[in-house]
């Protein structure tokens, strides 16, 4: 019912392109990296775990290097760069403000809080992770009770409550990097910090999966809801929508896959920021069609800074640095061409 | 569907009555017109009734059940509401935001089929505003905007329309037009219920007026026995003066008025 952006003639087009090309870059994905095989056993290797009537051999670290660790890490890096995107649109909806993202309710310092007093404490990679997923739920807990004080404007109250919890929990990161081992913690956090995946052959991750999914499958479940949310909470009121009740369920969802990301991945920042905005150039404002259009741009942006970041030099570059020295000039860009939409 | 107000009042947090002692029931197949100066507590009034906002006493009827024990949803199937000021944050179509209007008829999960396009569409029609469908809603005019609203409230397909000074941001021609749909939708079987600060409005196109000023109501009935010199002095703190002639071409009674 909708015109397609510029940069694509017709909608189904544009459709075909978000569906099929995650799918080719995924595979892509499993093609280059530092071990190095030539494709053919790639791709016979993937055949035979896929087709039980076909049966080869292969060697041991060929499987190894495919399966258990390029896999993993292309597909968390997918479904990440989903959750961050998709995060970053519903709250640009529900606060009406495209300047918004998943951070902004402090998820992102409260979870690096938790990852640095787990570094610091020298507490195992899981318990690490649990106190980052942990203290991401504790941050955006506390906006909402400083919320519940103030009944007028809630929705402007939250933003003000969670930049507030935010800066708390980013001055007790300082004081953490502050006084860490120089040589022992200190270049654990800072490189936590900025953002990674380089870890995500470890099965500890797994517990981070269904939260995302979860918190995914709703958002996208209750997405035209935020149509109608963000034409201001009296009009959707109005038109018979539970503001409370919808407000809640996206701040909690969206809490979730954010947290989730943040403990598997660390701080990668910008991506909820601007995805939506170039989804919009593409798709339009309407939540319905945005919110796919972000999972699929989100994921695969995500997914070929990451085959950058642990191809491109002999040692990993951190993520959070890729995302916005690469993307930034990419979107400004597209933003100066679609500006219209957004 | 009946509207009943009985002995409304309202304060923010406790203070100051904003309003208080308000009753009217809303008429059915015509326009009722609340008319009264700026601050007079109209605006605050409609929220109230539309149960935006929570009265501090007194209770809102709609067939003889009171809107606290109905949902959110089930009050927006039976009332729409049109705000006097509106912004929307996002560049949506004006198909797009006619179609938000069926909101109360879809669950939480669901989003708008084949027939609700086909509501929007037909209510898209009724406004008169089929060329601006495609157009975004952040590029026409107030005028505009206004209609989309309306078509937005009717594709909720409520019983009785709510409207905060449909005219007040619109030129000459616009305030005509938006007013005689309002008149011509009365007629068609909705009550709907106006605010407006300038009473040529009223007496135009109501058929029964609630004068209003700081948060009482003065008077109400109809417009030849509500709208006098005296009450509109009472209601507006100047000397006004009404002028009535009948209109060569139909011979209706018209009457103007003018602040002297």
């Amino acid at each position: 019912m909708m015109k397609a952006g510029y940069l694509f003639k017709s909608r189904r087009t544009l459709t075909l392109v978000l569906v099929i090309g995650p799918v080719l870059v995924i595979l892509a994905s499993l093609f280059i990296g530092k071990y190095q095989a030539d494709p053919g056993s790639i791709i016979s290797l993937l055949i035979s775990k896929m087709n039980p009537w076909f049966q080869g051999t292969f060697p041991g670290n060929l499987e190894t290097a495919i399966l258990q660790v390029r896999l993993p890490r292309v597909l968390l890096a997918v479904l990440v760069g989903m959750s961050l995107s998709i995060a970053g649109a519903s709250y640009q909806g529900l606060f009406r403000n495209p300047l918004v993202s998943s951070q902004i309710l402090g998820v992102a310092s409260g979870a690096s809080f938790g990852a640095a007093l787990g570094i610091m404490l020298s507490a195992s990679s899981l318990i690490i992770q649990i106190m980052a997923f942990g203290f991401g739920l504790v941050a955006v807990g506390l906006a909402l009770a400083i919320t519940r004080f103030y009944r007028s404007s809630p929705t402007l109250t939250l933003v003000l409550a969670g930049v507030v919890i935010g800066s708390f929990f980013a001055s007790l990161v300082s004081l953490i990097t502050y006084t860490a081992d120089p040589n022992l913690k200190l270049p654990a956090i800072v490189f936590w910090l900025m953002g990674s995946l380089s870890a995500s052959a470890n099965q500890d991750l797994l517990f981070a999966v269904p939260p995302m999914i979860i918190g995914i499958t709703v958002l996208m479940l209750i997405r035209w809801r935020i149509n109608v949310l963000s034409m201001g909470e009296e009009e959707a009121k109005a038109m018979g929508v539970d503001t409370g009740k919808l407000r809640i369920i996206i701040v909690v969802c969206c809490t979730l896959v954010a947290s989730a990301s943040v403990c598997v991945s660390g701080v990668i920042g910008w991506i909820g920021l601007v995805i939506p905005h170039f989804a919009r150039i593409l798709v339009g404002p309407d939540h319905k069609v945005l919110l796919p259009a972000c999972l699929s741009i989100g994921g695969v942006y995500l997914l070929l800074m990451d085959d950058i970041a642990r191809t491109a030099t002999s040692s990993e570059i951190p993520l959070g640095i890729l995302t916005g020295i690469i993307g930034a000039p990419i979107f400004a860009y597209l933003l100066t061409k679609g500006a219209r939409w957004s | 569907m009946s509207l009943e107000v009985k002995k409304a009042a309202f304060s923010y947090r406790g203070k100051v009555n904003i309003f208080a002692d308000i009753s009217f029931k809303a008429i059915e197949n015509d326009v009722l017109c609340i008319l009264g100066p700026n601050g007079c507590g109209k605006t605050t009034l409609l929220k109230c009734v539309c149960g935006i906002l929570k009265l501090r006493q007194g209770d809102i009827f709609l067939d003889n059940q009171s809107i606290l024990s109905l949902k959110r949803n089930q009050i927006a199937a039976i009332m729409g509401y049109i705000p006097q000021e509106h912004d929307s944050g996002f560049a949506y179509s004006v198909l797009e935001v006619v179609l938000m209007g069926r909101t109360p008829h879809l669950s939480i999960f669901a989003s708008p089929s084949d027939k609700d396009y086909q509501i929007a569409v037909e209510a898209i029609d009724t406004v008169g505003i089929s060329h601006l469908k495609d157009r975004r809603y952040t590029e026409i005019s107030g005028g505009e905007r206004q209609l989309v609203l309306v078509a937005r409230t009717l594709t909720q397909q409520p019983k009785i329309l709510l409207l905060d000074e449909p005219t007040s941001h619109l030129d000459f021609k616009n305030q005509t037009l938006v007013l005689r749909l309002l008149k011509k939708l009365a007629k068609s079987g909705l009550s709907v219920i106006m605010t407006s600060h300038f009473p040529d409005h009223a007496l135009a196109y109501s058929g029964q007026i609630a004068l209003m000023n700081r948060g009482f109501f003065i008077a109400q009935g109809s417009p030849q026995e509500i709208v006098t010199e005296t009450n509109l002095k009472q209601t507006y703190g100047i000397d006004v003066k009404i002028f009535s002639f009948s209109d060569p071409l139909t011979g209706e009674a018209l009457r103007f008025c003018r602040a002297v």
